[in-house]
């Protein structure tokens, strides 16, 4: 018995410091960070300060606006990309390999290759629209567009994400429940939907876990395309965020927005993890 | 044989010859003959971070004479300006930092003597063992130059490396073929914009700033305006009438630039005047020696320099001088001392200066041979420049208070704000920052 606690005590213990060092640890010192600033204890004076900073509206917004965006359409991308992957037969593997090359490539190469490409200027992407006679929009550059460039290639980047576990729930997927539904008659759609999709409820809602916390912290992509600009026009809070801990050396700011994140992050993950538990119960 | 290594050997032969006065005080300056021990820290390697820069450009080949002279390896890394500005801020702050010697911009200078980032470099500059003063001559570099070193307030914690000027550079071919005069005002400057544009041939009539550093090109015309970033009590007055007319300004010249302005910074400007893309540009002088250069320019011998153009309370373009500082966290200052004393001396300087970075040393500016280098017309609009040119204040918030400033330029210049209306949400958020 007492052997057993020790050796359950050996095991835990290399878990517990590394939990207690790389997470608990900053953890906590982003909260008490977040309440101070270098003259002393400011209770929620620094939260005050986010909030009624100039365009702080407008960079939640475009946080929203963004978040949303990004996981919506990388995941209805990667669902239907999945979904077709079961009707081909010839070339598939060789396919998925190419679906996921996006993944393999590092965020700031691609942000670094997208603003090249989408250079109103110089970029291969609006001398082509001129060759064919259209005027091209200012991408990255433009107030009303910036955002949505961020979005596109922060999907571009991310929908293999969705695409590979998707893919992998629908060849785990029992092929006899499925034939059994085609066979009394059911149409692709009512397959899908009625059968197919159910089945699949807990991987689509994991994948949109995943990938709904990822974008929400999206920082490189948006950070090396536009820097949050124009005007305020791409900004999100970790871009203001990084903004007040490292530009404008305010790490107390920096930490206040960070426990806003964390809190966001942990109520819409504790929102899912019920629907889970409804799942199962 | 490219031009310095020509240079080079006719002195080397011409000083065999006849040794005649100059080039005997030009050997006299050789790090060789200055009283203290290179060598004593012989086998260190030293850690030296670089934004690039044409400073960076033209001392990293000087870099292995240096090896040479003291037995210190010097390990040199390199990045983009934007990026270079965020990796020293991020691992200062994160007290992750792990270079001996850096470059610095005096903007900075506040918050990082307040933070103790940067040695103080007085007991260095005082110690005989490790500087000869009559070889160093700090009396040598301008006014200004000595000033940054200071700028701070508190102690000398850089030195400065490069001397630069707000000046107007302009393609000589395009402006003819436009009929128009090289602009001496502001006035002028919009008309040749826009004759530029009607009869240039495709060329973009003007490279300007947008991007996230618009605020450096902007203080010049503000300042020429009038206007101001803060007064001599560091209190904002960037709402003034005058700073809203050099905005609105500004943000009119802009739309006589390549599209994607907003996007535009540093690296992007160089590039529509290196590519012939833009027939003018707006900014620093260190641009000319780039645009000079066959190996990356397409615009070659097409290049004059003119004077800053004068807006209504006269011609006050910015000025900059970048520096070099040490690490208060690094272990090897004394080797880190020595390279930055080298890197900083009348010899470095004028290897540099012929080669197209001009420095804050007086002495950078009479090199022999300089005035083959440069056309007596850059030199004029240079001097002329910096005898009227002015600095920003610098202050702790610095960029803090630059990040609204950007954003509402930006949006003057897409047409989402009037000057007036986004100069005023500017000044509010100032007031809110210092206050």
């Amino acid at each position: 018995m007492i052997g057993s606690r020790r050796f359950a005590v050996l095991f835990t213990a290399p878990l517990t410091v590394a939990l207690l060092a790389l997470l608990i640890y900053p953890l906590v010192s982003t909260v008490v960070l977040a309440f101070r600033t270098p003259e002393g204890v400011v209770g929620i004076a620094n939260f005050a300060a986010v909030f009624t900073q100039g365009g702080f509206g407008q960079v939640l917004g475009n946080t929203v606006v963004f978040t949303l965006g990004s996981t919506a359409l990388s995941l209805v991308l990667g669902f239907s990309m999945a979904y077709a992957m079961d009707f081909i037969e010839v070339g598939r593997r060789w396919l998925v390999s190419v679906f996921m090359l996006p993944l393999a490539i590092m965020p700031v190469v691609s942000g670094l290759t997208f603003g090249m490409m989408l250079n109103p200027a110089l970029g291969v992407v609006n001398q082509t629209l001129l060759q064919l006679g259209i005027a091209g929009p200012g991408w990255a550059t433009d107030t009303t567009t910036a955002l949505l460039t961020v979005i596109l290639i922060d999907v571009w980047q991310w929908t293999p994400f969705c695409f590979v576990i998707l893919h992998a729930g629908f060849r785990s997927l029992s092929s006899e429940q499925r034939e059994a539904a085609r066979v009394d008659g059911a149409s692709a759609f009512q397959e899908l939907f009625h059968v197919s999709l159910p089945m699949l409820r807990n991987i689509v809602i994991i994948t949109t876990v995943f990938r709904f916390m990822d974008a929400f912290k999206a920082f490189d992509t948006i950070y090396i395309v536009t820097q949050g600009g124009p005007g305020r026009s791409s900004e999100t809070l970790i871009i203001r965020a990084f903004m007040e801990g490292f530009r404008f050396y305010k790490p107390h700011t920096m930490a206040a927005i960070g426990i806003l994140l964390l809190v966001v992050t942990m109520v819409s993950t504790r929102f899912v993890g019920r629907m889970l538990d409804q799942r199962s119960a | 044989m490219n031009r310095r290594k020509f240079l080079l050997t006719t002195a080397l032969a011409a000083g065999v010859l006849a040794m005649p006065g100059a080039l005997a005080r030009a050997f006299a300056q050789a790090p060789a003959d200055a009283k203290i021990d290179w060598k004593q820290f012989d086998g260190t390697e030293i850690d030296v971070l670089l934004s690039r820069h044409p400073w960076q450009e033209s001392i990293e080949p000087l870099i292995p004479e240096f090896e040479a002279l003291t037995g210190i390896r010097v390990n040199v890394t390199k990045l983009p300006e934007q990026q270079f500005i965020t990796k020293v801020s991020a691992d200062l702050t994160a007290g992750s930092f792990a270079f001996d010697a850096f470059m610095t911009q005096f903007y900075e200078a506040p918050k990082f003597q307040k933070e103790k980032w940067t040695a103080a470099l007085d007991g260095f500059l005082a110690d005989p063992k490790l500087t000869d003063p009559a070889w160093y001559d700090w009396d040598d570099f301008f006014p200004g130059a000595r000033e940054i070193a200071t700028i701070g307030g508190s102690y000398a914690d850089r030195v400065a490396i490069t001397s630069e000027a707000q000046v107007l550079v302009y393609r000589t071919d395009v402006l003819e073929a436009a009929g128009v005069a090289v602009p001496t005002s502001f006035d002028e400057l919009l008309a040749a914009c826009a004759a530029i544009k009607e009869k240039g041939g495709g060329v973009y009539p003007i490279t300007l700033r947008g991007g996230a550093a618009n605020w450096w090109p902007l203080y010049g015309v503000v300042r020429s305006y009038g206007g101001n970033y803060l007064d001599a009590e560091h209190k904002p007055v960037i709402g003034s009438a005058e700073s809203k007319a050099a905005v609105d300004t500004y943000a009119r010249l802009a739309q006589f630039a390549p599209p994607g302005i907003t996007n535009s910074d540093w690296d992007e400007i160089n590039t529509a005047m290196l590519s012939g893309q833009a027939a003018m540009f707006l900014d620093s002088s260190v641009v000319f020696g780039r645009l000079e250069d066959p190996a990356i320019s397409t615009v070659v011998g097409k290049v004059g320099v003119a004077p800053f153009p004068a807006g209504p309370a006269g011609p006050h373009g910015n000025s900059h001088y970048w520096s070099i500082s040490m690490a208060e966290a690094s272990q090897k200052k004394e080797a880190a001392w020595l390279f930055i004393q080298w890197a900083t001396s009348k010899p470095v300087q004028a290897a540099l200066a012929l080669k197209g970075v001009l420095g804050p040393r007086a002495s950078a500016w009479k090199v022999e041979g300089l005035a083959e280098e440069f056309p007596q017309q850059f030199l004029d609009a240079v001097s002329t420049t910096l005898s009227t040119a002015v600095i920003p204040p610098a202050v702790e918030q610095f960029y803090e208070l630059m990040d609204p400033l950007r954003a509402a330029v930006q949006e003057v210049i897409l047409g989402n704000e009037t000057a007036a209306a986004a100069l005023d949400g500017v000044q509010e958020a100032w007031n809110k920052i210092l206050g």
